[in-house]
């Protein structure tokens, strides 16, 4: 990736913290809130992933690997949160 | 290569670590048996007060966390250090010095969890489960269970040391023409266990982290409602429940590998039992709750759950089902590895089909805490994985040590063995009624007949591991010289002479595509005439070292942790010095089959793997957080707590340190010295400032009562941000020894690979936060 691509990586990536910034302080709803600065982390994630760590330049194993790893880590979050879900019905 | 103290003491050859392994492993096997003869001979009567509740508990505790955590695993990995490269055609692991270290930081943190029987209150006493809140200090206050926190931390670190070394060198280092799917069974046992391990681990370290924050800094992870027991339970079986398929896998595959050569026949469908093993190893993860059902979770997920564990059962049933069918109609010949093994399915067989039952909501409910658990996972894991290891020791135990052993002897073990265990274990199952780790039961009932009995058969089984050192200590002293392949084995390890030569391989070993492997003349290799030979590092033991004397330090005084910090920080410092001076260097071989990684080289592969273990362990982390979050009913105003400018200070000087450390990449792979100078110059004072920024903002807080035992939003604030903010001065200390490097001219356009790996790392650190500042400062 050339000098420039980095630069721009690094333009979208502050530009995405000080919308949520802007989010976090201007917009009332919660549920659209929540959703939109973690819509925004995951873009940002992304993109240093995607060209900073180049993962897509490795053998597609890595990439599998990264997915799988995610994937593990999510599922506890996620069997975490719908182990207690009736429970605070 | 000679035998004195500084060989073990500083060895990185893969087959001195297996036997070292071998030798700590079986000693960690006698120190947990007697603890188990002691609790057993407690249980054999009623009323009886050889034991109290105290030493009783823990006996229990120690036992337990020792059987799984201390000798079956690091037994197979014994085998995995000794064998594998063999078996693969390698001449070491991928990185011997880390392999060295991975086996002094087991060492070392098995004797911390141990140093607690000498403090006062005893040794840790939690149970091996080691239950929120029972290991807060609110219920258990001894330094024991302190100490058993920080060992397995070591143990853990140890565990992610070996998993990223395996990995690699299973993926890269395999012998030309060495497909995967030509790989022999124990090779793939332990591909499995250490994927197993590097996604199952980081969620338990996770839990012992915010454990010893608990009991150290007054955090309250698990004394909080919204966090507790369920919090730990999810932490600790998320890791748990795969654990036991880890501890299973080596033993089983260890089967695999014995049975085709004692009953003379290929194995049964091989790539299907591969397919299963794989299936089973990733369907482990999802089956954790089960060990849950009777804590109040969720109805729907209690029956996912169900559905899982049932579903478990198929891949091992059909592994099961090939290694049967491998004896069909078979020419067998009963050697001790082979009864070892057919005594080891059958017994894996049992503790398989109990399993089962415990799938069922319903029965669990009875069955839970009860001594059928105890039956059921000690004939899966003594029965199956113990036994499956034990065949593996009597079969590569001509190999490791040029001896045989008597035969005689075997068979009289595995007799007395098998007597010994179903003794023991077979009566718990009719132990319904009564609950595990209570040290005194009632002479009222019929529960003393069959505690009887199983004391009676814990003696038996005792003896026969008697027998079973008296075997080992015979051969070594007057054993048979063994041949080369003794039992007309067909992998390579067979191919080289007993004990192998220490450098394996005379020659690049080849598998032709009909699998038949090249003539390979290591008769006769002149050990001098290898450059990979001797490779001694005092690195690795002093490093483990440090970090014991500063995690007992830690523990017990300020005096101990400043001298361990200073062997720790001159260890590392000497560990930089051999690699700047280039006294260390491993070459990769040129040759070799890397599928599916050709393209990228062991140490980067290497990262990779680490970096995979930390997405699980941040994403327990954070998992925690949100877990405690949604069970709370409420929560801060964030904007009024935290100082959201200095927090978005430093998500842009996290941010900028990225592009900095990629330009810094970029020059030096273009041979700008200057710019990689200043790239990695700016990448380190943006990483400092936000390591000051951090600063301020804890002692504003501070000022302010809100102090890591003040609230929960406060403990899950200063432990994500504070391991978060470890992870960036990890990254300061390499970018130091970069800089280093880099101003001696150690970089070049073609050598720039250290600064490559830093920046996977700075980039990880920079996503992890992209999470955390969002998650703790804006929802």
């Amino acid at each position: 990736m050339r000098t420039l691509g980095y630069f721009a990586v690094w333009i979208a990536l502050i530009l995405a913290t000080l919308l949520q910034l802007v989010i976090f302080g201007g917009v009332k709803a919660s549920n659209l809130r929540v959703i939109s600065i973690m819509v925004l982390a995951w873009l940002q994630a992304s993109l240093v992933v995607f060209f900073y760590q180049n993962v897509l330049k490795e053998p597609k194993g890595v990439s599998m690997l990264y997915l799988a790893s995610f994937l593990t880590g999510s599922g506890l979050i996620i069997g975490m949160i719908l182990s207690i879900t009736h429970a605070m019905e | 290569m000679d035998s004195s103290l500084t060989r073990w003491l500083f060895t990185t050859n893969h087959k001195d670590i297996g036997i070292l392994y071998l030798v700590t492993s079986l000693y960690f096997l006698i120190l947990g048996g007697a603890l188990a003869i002691l609790m057993r001979i407690q249980l054999m009567l009623p009323n009886n007060q050889f034991l109290s509740a105290g030493p009783f508990n823990q006996a229990v505790t120690v036992h337990g966390l020792i059987m799984v955590l201390w000798f079956l695993s690091p037994l197979a990995f014994a085998f995995a250090n000794y064998i594998v490269p063999l078996q693969i055609g390698a001449r070491d692991l991928a990185f011997p010095r880390l392999n060295a270290m991975s086996y002094w930081f087991y060492l070392f943190g098995g004797l911390l969890a141990a140093v607690g029987f000498f403090t006062p209150g005893g040794a840790i006493d939690t149970g091996w489960t080691v239950y929120a809140p029972l290991n807060t200090l609110n219920y258990s206050r001894q330094l024991g269970v302190t100490l058993g926190g920080a060992g397995l931390l070591m143990l853990i670190a140890s565990v992610t040391m070996g998993t990223v070394n395996f990995l690699v060198t299973i993926f890269r280092l395999r012998a030309k023409g060495m497909s995967l799917f030509k790989m022999p069974m124990y090779s793939w046992g332990i591909l499995l266990t250490v994927f197993m391990m590097l996604l199952a681990f980081p969620s338990i370290l996770a839990g012992v982290i915010m454990l010893v924050a608990d009991r150290l800094l007054g955090t309250l992870y698990f004394l909080s409602n919204e966090g507790g027991a369920i919090l730990w339970d999810h932490l600790f079986w998320f890791f748990g429940h795969p654990e036991v398929y880890i501890l299973l896998m080596p033993g089983l595959m260890a089967i695999a590998e014995i049975f085709p050569v004692f009953a003379r026949r290929p194995l049964y469908g091989k790539r299907i039992l591969i397919f299963a093993a794989i299936i089973g190893s990733a369907m482990s993860f999802i089956v954790w709750a089960h060990h849950m059902f009777v804590t109040g979770i969720d109805p729907g997920f209690r029956k996912f759950m169900t559905i899982t564990t049932e579903a478990i059962s198929i891949p091992f049933g059909i592994i099961t089902l090939c290694l049967i069918l491998t004896l069909f109609r078979a020419s067998i010949r009963f050697k001790t590895p082979m009864l070892f093994a057919l005594g080891s399915l059958a017994l894996f067989i049992v503790g398989g089909i109990t399993g089962v039952f415990n799938s069922s909501v319903a029965l669990d409910y009875n069955l839970r805490g009860t001594y059928w658990i105890v039956a059921h996972f000690h004939y899966t894991l003594v029965g199956g994985a113990t036994g499956g290891l034990i065949a593996a020791l009597y079969y590569w135990w001509p190999k490791m040590t040029g001896r045989m052993y008597s035969e005689r002897l075997g068979k009289l073990h595995f007799t007395i063995y098998m007597i010994g265990f179903n003794l023991l274990y077979f009566p718990m199952h009719l132990l319904v009624d009564m609950p595990r780790r209570v040290a005194v039961y009632s002479e009222e009932g019929s529960l003393w007949l069959n505690n009887y009995l199983s004391t009676i058969g814990s003696f038996i089984f005792a003896i026969s591991w008697i027998i079973f050192f008296l075997i080992l200590l015979k051969s070594l002293r007057n054993g048979k010289r063994a041949e080369s392949n003794p039992w007309g084995s067909w992998s390579l390890e067979w191919m080289v002479p007993s004990p192998p030569p220490y450098h394996n391989f005379d020659v690049n070993p080849e598998v032709e595509s009909d699998g038949t492997i090249k003539v390979i003349n290591a008769n006769g290799g002149s050990v001098e005439s290898e450059t990979h030979n001797v490779h001694l590092s005092k690195g690795p033991l002093m490093v483990a070292l440090g970090t014991f004397l500063a995690l007992l330090g830690v523990s017990l005084s300020i005096f101990i942790l400043l001298i361990g910090s200073i062997i720790f920080a001159i260890a590392l410092f000497g560990w930089a010095k051999e690699n700047i001076l280039g006294r260390f260097v491993i070459r990769e071989p040129e040759v070799g089959e890397r599928w599916p990684f050709s393209s990228i080289c062991n140490m980067k592969l290497g990262v990779w793997f680490f970096l995979f273990g930390e997405v699980v362990f941040f994403s327990s982390i954070l998992g925690g957080y949100l877990f405690i979050r949604a069970n709370s009913t409420s929560w801060p105003i964030l904007g009024e707590v935290f100082d959201l400018k200095l927090a978005s200070i430093n998500t842009f000087l996290l941010i900028t340190s990225s592009l900095t450390a990629m330009m810094a990449l970029n020059f030096i792979r273009k041979g700008e010295q200057r710019g990689l100078k200043l790239g990695l110059l700016l990448t380190f004072a943006l990483g400092l400032l936000f390591l000051i920024n951090k600063g301020i903002e804890w002692e504003e807080l501070f000022k302010h009562g809100f102090t890591p035992s003040s609230s929960l939003p406060a403990t899950i604030f200063y432990t994500t941000t504070g391991i978060h903010g470890a992870h960036v001065l990890a990254g300061l200390i390499v970018l130091l020894y970069l800089l280093v490097r880099a101003y001696k001219g150690g970089f070049s356009r073609e050598n720039y690979d250290s600064v490559e790996y830093f920046d996977m790392y700075w980039n990880f650190v920079d996503v992890v936060w992209l999470f955390i500042f969002p998650l703790l400062y804006l929802i």
